[in-house]
């Protein structure tokens, strides 16, 4: 009985000490999940009021759009109408002029007090998702979804944005600089392979385009991986680029490592943008294809790691994309520094928007 | 049913030639065809599409034995139908363990290479963080539910699901708080599925020998478990200590529940009905049962796990966990029907 009084007062302390355990474990996941996308919500946050309240970017007459999708946000940008946006999506986070927009959403929830009160006319989503449509014409806001998912979708859509925007003229100017990039890219890989013919490269490969995969890696180190397929984006610029890819199955599909071992490819590339919000080095993504020893891109070293989130993003960098491609395709291996002094320059920029990713 | 010698041992040969059958299907299975490779004599491919394929039926076989023992073990203990190995807690901690490290790990530190001997020994860090979290949480759970050093199981089995709770909903403040991608990493973790671990061969040694050891306790406590199915007073006259035999069969039932976690996430369903089904099938004598939930509980994942391999590309990764519910329930379900109502906890 005399015990009763230090066994309450022990069972008190245990579970002070259980919660307070319990605050702290929070306490910490809330402080690491904040500084996880940190870069992103810290701008938002701060000129959250202002811009809310004062929308000062807008003359009389301009169409004010808000855009989730980063690509679009991106090309809006790139027509040289920024001024027009007055808010963004979570992860629109290039150019870095648009940043410090309020961010009215992701591509699962809007928020709808934020929307409200900065009354776009347009509000541009990535799926036409028919409540939302509803619910955001109530309000007053012109909802649009364009499909972005080829070359030739981004062309639509900058025609789309020079429409809705009320600014033909500057949408036909970035499409036509657009178009002239690719061609570029193209001509010069033609120009490449052809000097190819030269003592540098095997002859046996330079008639033909190299067989390539392009992976994303898996966290855990999994016994199947994501690859890009036909039908895709990432494809088509693989082939301006002068690649063909391994993969025949169409879409980003998830294939046993097995199966995508034996398609032989001579290069992979592994496409890992910071989004993902890891740090991994280069050697760790290539050492999960270290068991596949006669796999061609394996056995050469040719696994190359890009971290250029740009890479699979539907947009106005899709030249920049498809140079880098181009340009990653010609290393002979994976210890070579990139190859043009140009692909040091666009990594930087890419690089730091990979930082500045959730 | 009596034991008999002949019983035993009949039963636990077929038992592995079982496993051995249904490896080798494992190994068939697969979305690469080996039969054109055979035929151009491309051993060097065949090897290393055998050799990733081993990983997983060993990873598969593994993860299931040390479910199933441990499934079994923590029905008798607790005597409780409904236990099952994460009913203390155990696959919340070590999920959240792995997620965590997946988060924040520098990249340096995500394989580990250490020496035992002259053997260099490589380790997935994740894994390993994994099995740390689900050490803390046995010691967690137990240090809350114990009092004066005796466990009572039904503290025990509160303790277990409130700090299950609170790991699911630390868990969710991770995943809300993480990128769409990272998301549905960690969604997908949480279903559980076999790997492979990117061919570290000695993790799966080290996992095989904490296996074997702590296959090894149970069969030595066999006779015990068989006790405490009459009641703790009843297994105490009987002559045994009870408290002893309880705390290190259920330390070990954890630790083996921790690693499974750890190896392929948590698998559901395997460590809940496989022994119920044993039970049905073979009786419920520990010292039979127990062997028998090995082979059982790895024959059933390894199954699973290759029953997946077959399933085309385009419907995506599916957990294997999927497969062992949708296959097993419909199974149990008849066997339930069958054994006319006899079913339930180790003791009836």
């Amino acid at each position: 009985m005399n015990k009763m009084p230090h066994n309450i007062a022990t069972g008190k302390a245990f579970g002070l000490l259980l919660l307070i355990c319990g605050l702290c474990l929070v306490a910490g996941l809330v402080s690491a999940g904040c500084s996880n996308d940190g870069p992103a919500s810290r701008p938002t946050g701060e000129g959250e009021g202002g811009d809310a309240s004062t929308p000062a970017v807008p003359q009389i007459g301009k169409v004010r759009a808000a855009s989730v999708v980063p690509s679009v946000t991106e090309l809006i940008a790139a027509m040289g109408c920024a001024d027009q946006l007055v808010g963004r999506g979570r992860y629109c986070q290039w150019p870095p002029e648009i940043l410090h927009l309020p961010v009215i959403g992701d591509y699962v929830t809007l928020n709808h007090e934020r929307l409200i009160v900065l009354q776009p006319d347009l509000l541009i989503l990535n799926t036409s998702d028919v409540s939302k449509v509803r619910q955001m014409s109530n309000f007053g806001i012109r909802v649009i979804a364009p499909r972005m998912e080829t070359v030739d979708d981004v062309y639509q859509v900058i025609d789309l944005l020079g429409t809705e925007l009320g600014a033909p003229q500057k949408a036909a100017a970035l499409a036509a600089e657009l178009r002239a990039d690719l061609a570029e890219v193209t001509r010069s890989v033609r120009a490449r392979s052809a000097d190819d013919v030269d003592p540098t490269a095997t002859p046996s490969e330079a008639p033909e385009p190299v067989r390539v995969l392009i992976a994303f890696p898996d966290l855990k180190g999994g016994a199947q991986v994501q690859v890009v397929g036909r039908d895709t984006f990432v494809n088509e610029l693989l082939e301006l680029a002068g690649g063909s890819n391994v993969v025949s199955n169409s879409g980003y599909v998830m294939l046993s490592m097995e199966a995508v071992a034996n398609l032989d490819p001579q290069v992979i590339i592994i496409s890992a943008p910071g989004d993902m919000g890891i740090n991994r080095t280069d050697d760790q993504y290539q050492a999960a294809w270290s068991r596949w020893k006669n796999v061609p891109a394996v056995r050469d070293n040719r696994i190359f790691v890009l971290r250029q989130p740009y890479l699979t993003l539907p947009g106005p960098r899709m030249a920049l994309a498809a140079k880098l491609l181009a340009d990653t395709l010609r290393r002979p291996s994976a210890d070579s520094a990139p190859q043009s002094q140009s692909d040091a320059e666009t990594a930087a920029p890419g690089r730091q928007s990979a930082e500045a990713q959730p | 049913m009596r034991l008999t010698r002949q019983r035993y041992v009949i039963t636990l040969i077929v038992c592995a030639l079982v496993l051995i059958l249904v490896s080798a299907f494992g190994l068939l299975m697969g979305p690469v065809d080996p039969l054109p490779l055979l035929r151009e004599g491309r051993w060097e491919r065949l090897r290393q599409i055998a050799d990733f394929r081993l990983e997983g039926v060993v990873t598969a076989s593994l993860v299931g034995a040390s479910l199933a023992v441990s499934g079994a073990a923590f029905q008798a203990l607790l005597r409780n139908p409904l236990a099952e190995p994460f009913i203390l807690g155990i696959s919340g901690g070590a999920s959240l363990g792995v997620i965590l490290a997946l988060l924040f790990l520098p990249a340096q530190l995500v394989e580990l290479q250490l020496s035992i001997g002259p053997v260099p020994v490589f380790l997935s860090s994740l894994s390993l963080a994994g099995f740390l979290m689900a050490l803390l949480t046995i010691a967690l759970v137990f240090a809350i539910a114990q009092r004066r050093g005796r466990v009572d199981p039904y503290r025990l089995i509160l303790t277990g699901v409130i700090v299950n709770a609170f790991y699911a909903a630390a868990i969710m403040l991770v995943s809300a708080l993480s990128g769409d991608k990272l998301r549905n990493e960690i969604i997908f973790y949480l279903m559980g599925g076999i790997g492979t671990a990117a061919g570290r061969w000695s993790e799966l040694a080290v996992a095989t020998v904490l296996v074997f050891i702590g296959i090894a306790i149970f069969m030595g406590q066999a006779k015990g478990f068989n006790l405490m199915a009459f009641g703790e007073s009843a297994a105490t006259s009987m002559g045994l200590n009870v408290n002893r035999h309880r705390l290190l069969a259920l330390v070990v039932a954890s630790l083996l529940a921790g690693l499974s976690v750890s190896l392929a996430g948590p698998i559901g369903f395997v460590g809940l009905i496989v022994p119920h089904i044993l039970r049905m099938i073979f009786g419920p004598d520990h010292r039979l049962l127990i062997p028998v939930s090995v082979f059982g509980g790895a024959i059933f994942l390894v199954l699973a796990h290759s029953l997946l391999q077959i399933i085309p590309p385009e419907i995506g990764p599916l957990p294997v966990g999927v497969v062992t519910a949708l296959c097993g329930v419909p199974f149990f379900i008849l066997l339930m029907r069958r054994s006319g109502g006899s079913v339930g906890g180790s003791d009836r």
